[in-house]
């Protein structure tokens, strides 16, 4: 399988737009993981909120691939220079998705209501000062406030917003996000969670969490309480 | 754009409660086959405002959708072929969707609609519509940085 995300060239580039990097390929890696659950959740929309390069959508159009007909594929950044190039690497793989210039998910927020089944967000996290917080340039595209929290915070009630019933969200976070706190936020709105990835590089230490409606553990906030300091002691 | 994108965009001005569908301005329409999928049709059927993508085909130049239609047809090839051609085949390369509420301009500039929001257009208005002023173009790079800044500091 690994052979698909090789394949993945970058035809186009721009200096305004976020080159695939370790938070990209580990995002990817985590959709490479799951794909076989991701056949069987069988699912109709899948969702990219700031494609940058187009990277990692692309990549998921081809880790489904024709073994899952019915898959429509969509995709915002608020840089209209990420949509060209995602555009670009789409259309050099020969997949399609709908691409939207918009801040997060603005303007599809009540007619996609409930509808995404698969969700994929490699946000701005890098703790900066909120003033960087989509200022002019690259770096809004890494940029991420206090904590790195500034971007994440206002895209998870929104994931919520959009997740079907069966909807799942990968997320890239970084441990400076405390991604413990945001699984309980989660949680708080009625979400398991799960660690898919996990990779420590010089400078960061990356976790791709999965989440999903968790309908039947009403249990599951004392567990994740319980577990909390096992799975998060890094 | 395809027409099943206009089918799941609404005005997102703040204060706009009429904000679907989006009417639209068509400059440039292109055609663009591709492999019919009876299963993912089968499933938008029911998400689809029937009424609106009847609508927006007709102003693209494809008049041959039903005024009606119920998940019974979803059965006939006839119909799945025509359903499959408006949403997923019509193409609004250049135009603009406009806000029914408010007139407000959003540009499609090359396949890809703009709904980044200028300052004062994320908090409510007091009945005053937007003009479509200033060319699309300079319009996204305008508004790019000031969108973002703006919902955070409201945020
Ligand atoms: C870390 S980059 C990830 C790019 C790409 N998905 C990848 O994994 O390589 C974050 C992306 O989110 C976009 N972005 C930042 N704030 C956004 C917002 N409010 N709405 C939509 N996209 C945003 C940036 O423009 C940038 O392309």
């Amino acid at each position: 399988m690994s052979s698909t995300t090789a394949q993945i060239r970058l035809v186009s580039s721009h200096p305004e737009v976020y080159e695939p990097c370790d938070d990209s390929f580990a995002l990817v890696d985590a959709l490479l993981a799951d794909r076989a659950h991701l056949l069987e959740q069988h699912p109709t929309l899948c969702m990219e909120v700031g494609c940058g390069s187009g990277y990692v959508i692309t990549s998921l159009a081809l880790i489904l691939g024709k073994e899952a007909p019915g898959v429509h594929y969509i995709a915002t950044d608020i840089n209209p220079h990420a949509i060209r190039v995602t555009r670009e690497t789409l259309e050099a793989h020969g997949v399609h998705a709908e691409l939207i210039n918009t801040n997060i998910a603005s303007g599809l927020d009540s007619r996609l209501k409930g509808l995404i089944d698969v969700m994929v967000v490699n946000p701005p996290y890098v703790p900066t000062r909120e003033d960087e917080v989509g200022a002019e340039g690259i770096a809004s595209s890494w940029a991420g406030g206090e904590n790195g929290r500034s971007v994440i915070d206002r895209i998870l009630p929104i994931a919520d917003n959009l997740l079907s019933e069966k909807g799942w969200l990968y997320l890239v976070t970084l441990t400076a996000n405390n991604p413990s706190e945001i699984c309980l936020e989660m949680r708080k709105k009625g979400y398991g969670a799960r660690i898919v990835v996990q990779r420590s590089t010089e400078e960061e230490s990356l976790h791709i969490i999965k989440f999903w409606r968790d309908f039947d553990s009403v249990d599951a906030k004392e567990m994740l309480t319980a577990s909390k300091s096992a799975s998060w002691s890094l | 754009m395809r027409l099943i994108t206009h089918n799941m965009l609404s005005s997102n001005i703040k204060g706009v409660t009429n904000g679907f569908p989006l009417r639209i301005e068509a400059e440039k329409v292109v055609e663009k086959p591709v492999e019919i999928d009876p299963k993912f049709l089968k499933n938008m059927f029911v998400k689809i405002d029937w009424k609106a993508l009847v609508d927006a085909s007709r102003i693209m130049g494809y008049a041959d959708l039903p005024d009606e239609a119920n998940p019974s047809m979803l059965e006939l090839d006839e119909f799945l072929q025509k359903f499959h051609h408006a949403l997923l085949e019509l193409h609004l390369e250049e135009g603009a969707l406009v806000c029914p509420q408010t007139d407000r301009r959003f540009p499609v500039i090359k396949g890809i609609p703009n709904m980044l929001l200028h300052e004062d257009e994320l908090f409510l208005q007091r009945g005053v519509s937007h003009g479509g002023g200033g060319t699309p173009k300079t319009q996204s790079r305008t508004f790019k940085y000031l969108d973002l800044n703006t919902s955070l500091s409201c945020a």
